[in-house]
């Protein structure tokens, strides 16, 4: 099995944090391109990576329900 | 502090501490958040004083004295106490620059419930993730440190999950759970939710970040491991404004904070 050490792997995880402190660009494309908002993701070496292929809006929106209840039942509500 | 402890140290663990200590090394104020543990607190606030002295050395106009890193006990595996915790923090601190959540256990038990009922793979792979980034956008919101935003990083397995496809029969993983739809699930609603505040006006000033992360584990240590079923880090932190959340120069952040272990069984 192979990998990184932990300190090697932390090295990356925490550029996007540096870079944003440092006014730089995150250092990361989002996955869908043509958009100017969404959520990053971020491979081992700190490259962008790409979402599934079940990454729809009917999906996003039966998970953010799903949580909602999930929360509600804990006390907490999800902002809309 | 972990240095005496197993494999489990080595792996989950690792992560959470070398972050921790690279953003303390940095001149980050962090805000460690774990199970209580008798003798963890100093422990914690000792390893990440160390780290920020790491960085102060070579920056003699800086002083190690004006970071006051701090250690917050919060049991993940109960949504209320992050509920609680996240409340506790946003009163303290007004603006978080960023929250970095690596909690996580690997294990090869069924659906297991909390307290609450979820299960507990998923509660600390997600629900407690969205819990937490939910409780504290408003502080996140208020930062005023970081020129290219705030940041929310969830480090599980960005990138290489696949999605779960019975999200709307089974929703919470209560019927059709296995190993690999536990691990679907949790990086597929990572990537769901996390998009989802993405792009909601007000949280514009922030990033979101779904990471994977990826440590070396031996084979022999991969089925002890296994075999011992339990294991996780709750370590997650944040960095709060109005300490030190400039950075202080590139530093090597050696080893890393801290450490926390438990058996699953000490939560049922």
């Amino acid at each position: 099995m192979s990998g990184k050490s932990p300190d090697k792997c932390a090295e990356y995880m925490v550029r996007p944090i540096l870079a944003c402190s440092n006014g730089e660009n995150i250092g990361l494309d989002l996955p869908n391109k043509s958009s100017k908002k969404g959520v990053y993701i971020m491979k081992e070496d700190a490259s962008a990576g790409k979402l599934t292929k079940g990454h729809t809006d009917e999906a996003i929106e039966s998970c953010w329900k799903t949580t909602k209840d999930v929360l509600h039942r804990a006390g907490i509500e999800l902002e809309e | 502090m972990c240095v005496k402890n197993d494999i489990i140290n080595n792996i989950y663990i690792g992560i959470g501490k070398g972050i921790a200590c690279r953003l303390a090394s940095e001149g980050f104020q962090i805000i460690a958040v774990g199970r209580q543990k008798e003798g963890r607190e100093a422990e914690v606030l000792d390893y990440l004083q160390q780290c920020t002295n790491s960085g102060i050395s070579s920056n003699s106009s800086s002083s190690s004295n004006e970071i006051k890193h701090e250690f917050r006990p919060c049991n993940a595996f109960e949504l209320s106490q992050v509920q609680q915790c996240s409340k506790d923090i946003v009163n303290d601190h007004k603006g978080i620059d960023a929250l970095v959540m690596t909690q996580g256990m690997a294990t090869i038990q069924g659906f297991t419930p909390t307290s609450e009922g979820t299960d507990e793979k998923l509660t600390l792979h997600y629900w407690s993730r969205a819990a937490f980034a939910n409780c504290l956008l408003p502080s996140l919101r208020s930062s005023t440190n970081m020129q290219g935003g705030s940041v929310v990083l969830s480090i599980l397995s960005g990138g290489v999950h696949s999605p779960y496809s019975k999200y709307k029969e089974d929703p919470e993983l209560k019927k059709s759970y296995s190993i690999a739809n536990a691990a679907n699930i949790a990086g597929y609603y990572n990537d769901l939710f996390f998009d989802k505040l993405a792009v909601q006006d007000d949280n514009s000033s922030i990033n979101f970040v779904h990471g994977k992360f990826q440590v070396r584990l031996s084979l022999h240590k991969f089925v002890w491991y296994i075999s011992h079923i339990s294991s996780l880090d709750q370590s997650f932190f944040f960095s709060v404004p109005g300490v030190c959340c400039k950075q202080l120069g590139n530093r090597n952040a050696s080893v890393a904070p801290y450490t926390n272990k438990r058996n699953a069984k000490d939560v049922r």
